[in-house]
């Protein structure tokens, strides 16, 4: 009589088809396994097969990454994330940048079976990695933002389907990673993409999309061009297609740091290759467009609105819990966002705790969010590009008993978009690319900040470091930057300023000489102080570094030396 | 304490096999093992030339793969890499003590801290 | 070297016209890109049996006025994971609508077998390295794809919904 029915929220589900395809996979690349144990095939020859299924392998041990289609998931789908955590890794996994989960400690005799495993609640690694269509990212208030222009998941649904397997786009120059945004306030960083897309309205409210091409991290961070302002939305995977041959055909592959799309654009110049593009969009044949619709309706159908209550937008008792209890005002106003309808509000569980692991959660904490969001939000998850988990729908008269809970689990720090919620790559203590460590020294910023009155006087502050040039941490981004590097075997960290990944996004610029590691957290001390001597009334670190320039942080850093 | 020459320094012979992922390290009976104190010191880089060889069969049958030397001093009787990256691959996350060879008992003392 | 073509053996009726090799009173020969335009200004403008070979970095546009001329048209895989052919491939086949054969050369794998034939390949010049079962087992070891103009023979595509048919109406929110 009492049985738990676990709520599925409104999102993409698989028929019949995406099961075939997806188990198909998983036999494929069990196979391809079998295949390299046996000899068959090179490790040379075998590891673009197991990249493209998500496996690495890193400074100790393989590694999967684990798709979350941009960035959503189910109450049931984050418990089987819990137990393949606790089954086949040591209980936990890390999210990364882009709305995925990594494994750091998997098998390669048991990777099947995760995958296996994965396939049994549609999800997948396929195209996690290598140089095909990476997983397609958005801003993970999507369905949910107040400032949203419409849903944007529905499109990277159909950007998933369209770019999975794609039989003449998985053997590109590099990787391929894509982005996109229904909401003018871009969460979604599409300006650093190969891709990115931003949903407009035209007058009659028809959607359309502007097509940013050649954004991108690593070692030459440049900010994407537009090179359409308004594609029909049923041009966009024919569009799509045109851009990718034209990579395909022409990107360079003689030299790997110059192989993504960036140098090509900058190479060509952005109008040579929107040219180009064009070209090849001309050519391309018009018979699927009036398919893609169809399939967009149909996959439309699928993120219907979660059947909202109509409640009060006004509650008296979160109000008065606001002024009463300190702790709850500052996690109200850091980690929870306004959601587009009254009544209810965008709850965000910082996996950044003073001193922690940024991004890293237990199977424990898996799996607390995911009875969370059972209860409060739909069954509905989602994976953010600032390595937290959110809870899209969440009733504001709940948002007292959501707190606590989060709180008990050690979810709860205020610090969403402030100094604590640091955003960092594994680094050196799992990367094999790495050139230092970028763990220790978030965890050690984070500790010295680890006064939340502090951090919220300081205010929004996007502090993001890499353990390379890579920039999976996004260092090039972050309003403060930091990017370990390794001096005669010694890890030495370098400072960028100003940078930014939004509608607005810029790079940072490096400040000056590097830190050593026993250095660098007083060094980023420095700089918020310096801040907070020269801000105006008001203004935000990003505001200010971009009204005085890195003068007075230099100023600051180095003077006397 | 330090007698080796310039051009002569000890190292240790390591892999990952291929089943499992994991840091595995040749001993002196020519078997692969996960501890590093458990690997056999070579000394000079001839002798580990000649040991890298003979384990790189074990490529070739598919038992390990991307094997290397790496190099290594003695530290208070460990056997210790002396490049920041090798001592992290040998002896784990320096951010997760339980997740260190130490505590995994593949590793004696207590030198996760870099 | 072995070519299969359907999924089976068979016998390789072209020879490669090498440098300095003359085209003069010869059939069923491919030519180097390079030395097509001289090759087919003393070809018979009736006469069949000439192929040519494009290195994966040409731009297909310098075939398209030829196509209807050509019987076979080579692409190169200079190692697996050059990609460029694929895309060379469907833009012959598709784009161009060449109805000759497209032969794949080089250092392709078995896993890529499905993909060629998708892109528009249908004739694979291979060393025998892999069993032709090896081969023909990878046309369809992922037997579904998403892109329904890539289809080809075996190959499941989703079945046309009518839009909107799960739940009420398509709706953005
Ligand atoms: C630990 C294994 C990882 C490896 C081997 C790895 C490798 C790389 C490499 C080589 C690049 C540079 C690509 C280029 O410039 O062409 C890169 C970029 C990037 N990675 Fe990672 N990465 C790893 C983990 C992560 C993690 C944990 C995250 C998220 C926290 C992440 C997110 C990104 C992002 C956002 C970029 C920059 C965007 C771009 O330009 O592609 N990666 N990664
Ligand atoms: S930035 Fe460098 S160190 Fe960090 S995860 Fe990426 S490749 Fe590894």
């Amino acid at each position: 009589m009492n049985m738990h029915v676990t709520p599925e929220p409104n999102m993409y589900r698989y028929d019949e088809f995406d099961r075939k395809f997806v188990d198909a996979r998983v036999e494929q690349f069990r196979d391809q396994v079998a295949r390299r144990l046996d000899g068959t095939i090179t490790e040379d020859e075998f590891k673009p097969m197991r990249l493209m299924n998500g496996l690495y392998h890193q400074l100790h041990a393989y590694m999967l990454r684990v798709a979350v289609p941009y960035g959503t998931m189910s109450a049931r789908q984050l418990n089987v994330l819990a137990d393949i955590a606790d089954k086949y890794d040591r209980g936990y996994g890390h999210w990364t940048t882009r709305q995925n989960i990594q494994y750091n400690w998997v098998r390669l005799e048991e990777t099947a079976d995760i995958l296996d495993m994965l396939a049994g609640v549609e999800m997948h690694a396929i195209q996690t990695s290598g140089n095909c269509i990476r997983n397609t990212t958005t801003d993970p208030y999507a369905g949910a933002a107040a400032d949203e222009l419409a849903d944007p998941r529905p499109v990277c649904e159909l950007i998933r389907q369209w770019s999975s397997l794609h039989p003449e786009f998985t053997y590109l120059p590099r990787k391929f990673k894509i982005a996109v945004t229904g909401s003018p306030n871009d969460r979604a960083a599409v300006k650093v993409h190969d891709i990115g897309l931003r949903m407009h309205l035209n007058e009659a409210g028809e959607r359309g999309w502007e097509v940013l091409v050649g954004g991108g991290q690593g070692r030459t961070p440049m900010v994407a061009v537009t090179v359409r302002d308004w594609l029909p939305e049923a041009d966009l995977l024919p569009y799509l297609t045109a851009i990718m041959r034209v990579y395909n055909l022409v990107g360079r592959r003689d030299n790997k740091y110059k192989a993504r799309i960036k140098i090509l654009v900058h190479e060509m110049g952005a109008e040579a290759f929107s040219a180009a593009v064009e070209r090849e969009f001309a050519e391309a044949s018009r018979e699927t467009l009036e398919v893609d619709a169809r399939e967009l309706a149909r996959i439309s159908s699928y993120f219907a609105a979660p059947a909202f209550e109509t409640l009060p937008a006004f509650v008296p008792e979160i109000e008065e819990r606001k002024l009463a209890d300190r702790g709850f005002r500052q996690w109200l106003t850091a980690n929870t966002v306004a959601h587009k309808v009254p009544g209810y509000t965008i709850v965000n569980a910082s996996f950044k705790p003073a001193g922690g692991i940024p991004g890293d959660a237990t199977s424990e904490q898996m799996r607390g969010v995911a009875r969370l969001a059972e209860r409060y939000s739909f069954g509905e998850v989602r994976v953010t590009h600032a390595q937290n988990l959110t809870m899209p729908h969440v009733r504001t008269r709940d948002l007292i008993e959501v707190w606590q809970q989060l709180r008990d689990q050690g979810l709860a720090e205020a610090n969403i978009g402030l100094i604590g919620d640091i955003i960092s790559c594994p680094g050196l203590d799992y990367c094999a690319l790495a050139t230092a460590r970028s763990i220790p020294v978030a965890q050690e910023i984070s500790a010295r900040f680890a006064d939340i009155r502090k951090q919220h006087d300081v205010g929004p502050l996007k502090l993001n470091i890499s353990g390379c040039i890579n920039a999976c941490g996004h260092h090039h981004v972050g309003h403060i930057g930091i990017l370990g590097v390794d001096k005669k075997g010694k890890e030495f960290y370098q400072i960028t300023l100003g940078g930014s990944s939004t509608e607005n996004s810029s790079i940072g610029k490096i400040l000056g000489p590097g830190f050593g590691a026993d250095e660098i957290a007083g060094a980023i001390e420095t700089v918020v102080e310096t801040y907070l001597n020269v801000r105006e009334q008001g203004e935000e670190f990003l505001q200010t570094y971009r009204r005085l320039g890195a003068a007075p942080f230099k100023e600051a850093l180095y003077a006397g030396n | 304490m330090n007698d080796k020459t310039e051009d002569c320094s000890e190292y240790v012979v390591t892999a990952n096999e291929v089943l499992s992922g994991d840091t595995v390290f040749r001993n002196l009976q020519d078997k692969w093992v996960r501890g590093i104190d458990d690997a056999a010191v070579l000394k000079c880089q001839d002798s580990g030339f000649v040991a890298l060889g003979d384990a790189q069969k074990d490529e070739h049958a598919n038992i390990v793969m991307g094997a290397y030397l790496v190099e290594v001093s003695r530290e208070s009787g460990a056997i210790r890499p002396v490049h920041i990256r090798e001592r992290i691959r040998a002896l784990g996350p320096t951010v997760r003590a339980d997740l260190a060879q130490v505590a995994q008992g593949f590793s004696t003392s207590e030198v996760v801290d870099l | 070297m072995p070519v299969i073509e359907n999924n089976a053996f068979v016998d390789d009726v072209w020879s490669n016209l090498h440098e300095g090799d003359s085209a003069r009173d010869r059939s069923m020969i491919i030519v180097p890109l390079a030395r097509l335009e001289e090759v087919l200004a003393g070809w018979p403008e009736d006469h069949r049996g000439l192929g040519v070979d494009v290195p994966n970095d040409a731009d297909i546009a310098v075939l398209t006025p030829h196509l209807a001329r050509l019987d076979i048209v080579t692409l190169n895989f200079p190692g697996f994971a050059d990609g460029r052919a694929f895309s060379q491939a469907r833009s012959i086949r598709h784009t161009e609508h060449f109805t000759g054969t497209i032969r794949a050369r080089g250092g392709f794998l078995p896993d890529q077998y499905g993909f060629l034939l998708q892109s528009g390949v249908d004739s694979f010049e291979v060393s025998d390295r892999f069993s032709l079962a090896e081969w023909v087992r990878h046309a369809g070891s992922v037997p579904a794809t998403y892109q329904r103009d890539y289809a080809t023979g075996g190959l499941a595509t989703r079945p046309f919904a009518e839009a909107g048919s799960r739940r009420e109406q398509p709706s953005f929110g």
